[in-house]
């Protein structure tokens, strides 16, 4: 789950990040994802990596 | 990167709307739900995978005592904790078995329990609750309906936590049951880790949970209900014939707690164990595994007093719910006779049904 800055919560994978070193409470930020032909979905990595 | 998109199989091929098109493309699983539960209750209350085993294990001890149950090896916390992970935090025997598997109540007036062959189990309060359906929408990860409707049940029951000796919850796994101690009020908020630590739950304990081996050792054909019902009639009834020989009401009254007698009283793990200690209900279940069709009859009480099964013969109404089973092996029984024999199967029944009925009537007054 992820819970955004201005307070609406939705369901989202978080990548780039090993998964021992997710933890609750992290920052992350949003970045799309084709998942099928022209349907985009919001996945999320770690803030600090830009 | 590692990219994935569907772990789980919950939404595989099917067509989701509503709230379930924002969750289905991320994959997460039915598992993968109770273990952001699970996750979630640790992170604010410093729950650990140990204390969510004490109830794995618990539970398979009293799966032990049952012979119908899928799982009956004793296990440790350590066996929990060093099985696969299937959903982090949640261990492969943190989670329920799956099986086959149906069972039957049959819920009747006061008024007319008084005329059936088994005694009658009172339900003394009930009320149900819904909060959400995808894991998304859950407001708060820790509170389940639960905190909602327990309360009302007691209330409308008259009781409260406290006066329960024995409690069937649902266990799909083991965070399930924490989340409900603490919602139903055993223990407060965020303190369910430590009540379990400290065993109550355990065999010998003073709230045994899931008598049968519940869903994470006995059985889980889905829809575990029914189960959760049929386990705590057979407790009732195994009690009542235990108490029978030490009468003592099943739920203390409030005076007398009051009047400090509840340390002294036995609880009905204690008066149950008594009866296990006499092996009746042990015996009866055994046997009811090995010798199905002379159990058929104890269980419908067609031969009155009398099973051939050695050392019940003091357990006069049998402990068991099925009367679809009852019902089953009267009607055989008259199958091919002759009208002599019928006749006096005609009165034996009535004899028997009416000494049920002075038993039903005397169960019936204990609860009021």
């Amino acid at each position: 789950m992820i819970e955004l800055d201005e307070g609406v919560r939705m369901m989202g994978n978080v990548t780039d990040c090993d998964v021992d070193r997710v933890f609750v409470g992290m920052p992350v930020e949003a970045y799309a994802v084709e998942a099928a032909d022209k349907v985009g979905v919001p996945y999320w990595r770690p803030a600090a990596q830009r | 990167m590692g990219r994935t998109l569907g772990t789980g199989g919950m939404f595989r091929g099917k067509t989701v709307a509503g709230p379930s098109q924002f969750e289905a493309p991320y994959g997460n699983s039915l598992v993968g739900a109770y273990a952001m539960v699970a996750r979630r209750h640790m992170h604010e209350f410093g729950t650990t995978s140990e204390q969510l085993a004490e109830i794995a294990v618990g539970v398979r001890e009293y799966a032990g005592l049952n012979p119908h149950a899928l799982y009956r090896d004793p296990i440790t916390v350590s066996d929990v904790i060093g099985s696969r992970l299937v959903a982090d935090p949640l261990h492969k025997l943190d989670c329920c078995v799956i099986s086959d598997g149906g069972g039957a109540v049959i819920m009747t007036t006061a008024e007319r329990a008084r005329d059936l062959r088994q005694p009658g189990v009172a339900v003394l309060g009930a009320a149900g609750g819904m909060t959400h359906w995808n894991i998304s929408q859950m407001g708060d990860y820790t509170t389940s309906a639960a905190a909602v409707c327990a309360p009302e049940a007691f209330a409308r029951a008259g009781l409260r936590p406290s006066d329960v000796d024995t409690i069937q919850f649902y266990d799909s796994f083991t965070i399930t049951v924490l989340v409900l101690l603490e919602d139903a009020g055993f223990c407060k908020k965020g303190e369910g880790g430590a009540f379990v630590a400290e065993g109550h739950l355990r065999r010998g304990g003073r709230l045994p949970l899931n008598t049968d081996g519940g869903g994470l050792s006995s059985c889980h054909p889905g829809m575990r209900g029914i189960f959760l019902l049929i386990e705590s009639v057979r407790d009732s009834c195994a009690v009542r014939a235990a108490s029978r020989r030490c009468p003592m009401p099943r739920l203390r009254s409030r005076s007398a707690r009051a009047a400090g007698s509840r340390a002294s009283a036995p609880s009905c793990w204690e008066r149950r164990s008594a009866s296990h200690g006499r092996g009746a209900w042990r015996r009866v279940e055994e046997a009811a595994a090995r010798a199905r069709p002379r159990v058929r009859a104890v269980l419908g009480g067609r031969r009155g007093r009398s099973p051939a099964l050695p050392g019940v013969s003091r357990v006069r109404t049998p402990p068991v719910l099925p009367a679809a089973a009852v019902h089953r092996v009267r009607r055989r029984s008259r199958v091919g006779r002759g009208v002599g024999t019928r006749h006096r199967a005609h009165l034996h029944r009535r004899a028997t049904v009416r000494r049920a009925a002075v038993q039903g009537r005397a169960a019936l007054r204990r609860w009021r």
